[in-house]
């Protein structure tokens, strides 16, 4: 396992993610007593984490840009109603995943993929270099034939499959706070999980090696 | 050892990993930011109408103690409201069945109609009480059978499971029989003083339909029809000639505040 996994997997039950929570919930006061900009805060610190979400769930870029905003925008409207029963964080994903899963039921049919560029940094450039050795045009080449099965196999999933493998192995969050974000036990979470994994192996064997 | 060999084994988890990787560039969030600010802007000026705030109400917790408290009401007015009716009903239609339409009648407010019991049966039991003049004596016998078992009809099974209605004919139709006169007034007059204590009227049918309610009156107006209005032969002149006279009162049947209930025992203020 990586370690940008073993910190995504520690920060879920380390004391740290209970401070960033209380930080949260700060300013998350100061908005709800009038200080409007201090939800930009919010919005900087989480936007590239959501983003993630959904463009991993909906494989578009600019459905994600809009999703994402949608999303802020519900929780900047429903900001008083927040009580910090849970972390700011939970909050706004569930915000966010429902948003972006009405937005794919209402749009099964229509299904344009568009492709990030993958950001080349230490632990996706080490997977990388085991997972061809071609350099050049070459390598440009199968990397973006990897990303479209990858978006493949992850649209063959049903939403709710694919809800659980993203928030699980792509952003790193528990069982529990995705239970809590999908509103099932942690149990369904993980059978989601693995049938979404099995499902993967199957369509991605042969990048498998 | 091959270089392949010292690759450990690309997993699913692998592979998801370049997902998180794939990050828009920096122009992005900067387009981004822009959209967002005037997507903010325009939510804070624009009015929401009320059939999209619903939901966020509904949503709340409020709306559970607001449907308990619905469902409670619903359930008690329903409760309450069913059985009377169903009696009553059920009262009056086995003494208009068993009432000719061409039987003599005494007052507008007692003509035994099928639409007047249906009225009643539907609440609208009340009429003026300046409607009940009286015109004629009863012929109590006409309208309601002696037996009981003629206030039913074979249709109407539900009707048995009334016996108050039954007692009250049965005792009215033996207390005429006895004493024709008091029938008469109470039926004239007596009942339409009562609206102080209870809301009836002196319509043969109401009453049944309000003994129906009362149990206390259903036991008074048959131990009343038990009764023989006859001075006690063992009682001295004095008290028998001031009973008699008491009794061919009018103001016998002034009021059912004459009469009393203890335990089993009636009594008459005179």
């Amino acid at each position: 396992m990586n370690l940008s996994k073993v910190f995504a997997k520690t920060l879920v039950t380390s004391p740290e993610r209970q401070q960033e929570a209380d930080a949260d919930f700060t300013i998350v006061k100061r908005v709800q007593a009038g200080d409007v900009a201090a939800f930009d805060l919010l919005i900087r610190k989480y936007r590239e984490r959501l983003f993630g979400v959904v463009y991993n769930l909906t494989s578009n870029r600019d459905d994600t840009a809009d999703l994402v905003q949608d999303a802020f925008i519900k929780a900047f409207q429903s900001i008083n109603r927040f009580q910090g029963q849970s972390s700011f964080f939970t909050w706004l994903y569930k915000i966010a995943v429902n948003t972006t899963l009405s937005h794919l039921r209402k749009n099964k049919l229509r299904t344009f993929f568009s492709l990030e560029k993958i950001q080349e940094d230490e632990p996706s450039s080490e997977i990388l270099a085991q997972l061809t050795d071609k350099t050049g045009a070459d390598r440009d080449a199968y990397l973006r034939e990897l990303q479209e099965k990858l978006n493949e196999a992850l649209q063959k999933l049903s939403i709710k499959h694919r809800t659980v493998i993203t928030l699980f192995e792509i952003d790193g969050l528990s069982h529990g706070e995705i239970a809590e974000i999908m509103e099932c036990s942690e149990g369904t979470v993980r059978s989601r999980l693995h049938y979404a994994k099995q499902f993967l192996q199957g369509e991605l064997g042969k990048y498998l090696r | 050892m091959t270089q392949s060999n010292q690759r450990r084994k690309v997993t699913v988890e692998d592979l998801l990993q370049l997902k998180r990787a794939e990050r828009p560039d920096p122009e992005f969030w900067s387009k981004f930011e822009v959209e967002l600010r005037q997507k903010q802007l325009a939510a804070l000026v624009e009015q929401r109408p009320w059939w999209q705030q619903l939901p966020q109400f509904l949503s709340r917790r409020a709306y559970l103690p607001l449907g308990a408290t619905a469902v409670i009401a619903f359930t008690l007015v329903s409760v309450r409201h069913y059985q009377p009716e169903q009696s009553m009903a059920s009262d009056v239609e086995a003494l208009s069945t068993s009432a000719p339409l061409s039987a003599p009648v005494v007052t507008r407010s007692e003509t035994v109609a099928p639409q007047n019991a249906a009225g009643a049966a539907q609440g609208h039991d009340e009429l003026p009480l300046d409607d009940r003049t009286p015109v004629a004596p009863v012929q109590l016998s006409e309208r309601l059978p002696a037996r009981t078992g003629e206030l039913v009809p074979w249709s109407a099974p539900q009707v048995t499971e009334t016996p108050s209605a039954r007692s009250i004919a049965a005792n009215l139709a033996r207390l005429e029989e006895n004493e024709p006169e008091l029938v008469n007034q109470l039926l004239a007059g007596g009942l339409g003083h009562t609206s102080q204590t209870v809301q009836t009227s002196s319509h043969a049918v109401e009453m049944a339909a309000v003994s129906a309610l009362s149990s206390r009156h259903n036991r008074v107006l048959a131990q009343l029809a038990e009764r023989q209005f006859t001075p006690d032969p063992s009682a001295p002149e004095v008290v028998r000639e001031r009973l008699t006279r008491r009794l061919g009162d009018m103001e016998l049947a002034g009021g059912w505040t004459r009469v009393g209930v203890k335990g089993d025992r009636v009594s008459l203020k005179f």
